[in-house]
């Protein structure tokens, strides 16, 4: 595939070579942003998991936002 | 004496145009002069003459001209990062290509790109929701919360001593659209490049598509010293 690069405000296709870089980049920003965006969904569960929890024990909404400041 | 020694450049008359050693000798209070040897305005108070405008450059001083880009799936800029300045601010206005979008930031040095080092910590707030999230030993660094295809979005960053051998910190505000510009997130991505490298130049790229490429622009900043 060829991709373009706005090399210094000059638009061209990529080298080769740097296409291969830019392909390993993108390659390690997806897997890295895959890890980040499993952690939030994790915390996201584990803070709807521990609202649950608050509630079963008789605490409000307003109680409970008041406890996780709205989150 | 032709007109033209009366009116216009060539007038051998210039009210309110002096020097600062030839200002006017009975001025009224209110009265404004340009000063040709220091290139500022002055004006006369009851207190005597105050300059109008501040000595020395101004603190936000352009290195790197409003450059646009267009389809790219990179964009570098080097020898941006000097000693002339410590610390910079690099404004980037973008929509891309596709969804799922993060746009992110390699520092480089010879025009070459470093991709290693970088890390992060995340703020993210959607709606009544917020999240964060810290990831370390990253090939590059996020700049932006992800965006959803052909919504502009925006990052302001600035970047602390780039050109320094210590590491280089980043602050940057990111607002991407989520799909709709009634759907707007806001993000705040602080962080660093830990090597102690000097930097002259930056790269930025967006992940994913195919290919995954950004069209908008860039302007670079330096922060004066003094």
């Amino acid at each position: 595939m060829t991709y373009r690069i706005n090399d210094n405000g000059t638009d061209r296709d990529m080298t080769a070579a740097e296409a291969a870089i830019y392909e390993q980049a993108v390659a390690d920003a997806l897997a890295q942003a895959a890890a980040g965006a499993a952690a939030l969904e994790a915390a996201v569960a584990a803070r709807a998991s521990a609202k649950a929890k608050l509630a079963a024990l008789g605490l409000t909404e307003a109680e409970i936002n008041a406890l996780t400041g709205g989150m | 004496m032709p007109f033209t020694s009366v009116l216009g450049a060539s007038s051998v008359i210039k009210p309110g145009v002096c020097t600062s050693s030839t200002r006017p000798t009975a001025p009224y209070v209110g009265q404004l002069v340009f000063e040709t040897d220091t290139n500022r305005l002055v004006v006369f108070t009851a207190s005597g003459w105050v300059y109008q405008t501040a000595t020395g450059a101004p603190g936000l001083v352009l290195v790197k001209s409003e450059t646009s880009f267009s389809g790219s799936s990179s964009v570098t800029a080097d020898g941006v990062f000097t000693s002339t300045y410590t610390n910079y601010r690099v404004d980037l206005r973008y929509e891309t290509s596709g969804s799922g979008n993060e746009v992110r930031l390699r520092l480089r040095t010879g025009g070459t790109s470093t991709s290693s080092n970088y890390n992060v910590q995340q703020m993210i707030f959607d709606h009544a929701t917020s999240f964060s999230s810290r990831q370390s030993s990253l090939t590059s660094f996020p700049l932006s919360g992800q965006t959803n295809g052909s919504f502009v979005s925006a990052v302001t960053c600035t970047i602390f001593g780039p050109q320094l051998t210590s590491p280089t910190q980043f602050i940057a505000n990111n607002a991407p659209n989520q799909g709709a510009y009634t759907t707007p997130q806001a993000g705040q991505n602080s962080g660093n490049q830990s090597s102690s490298t000097s930097f002259d130049g930056i790269e930025f790229f967006p992940t994913s598509g195919s290919p995954s490429t950004m069209t908008g622009s860039y302007t670079i900043y330096g922060l004066a010293k003094s």
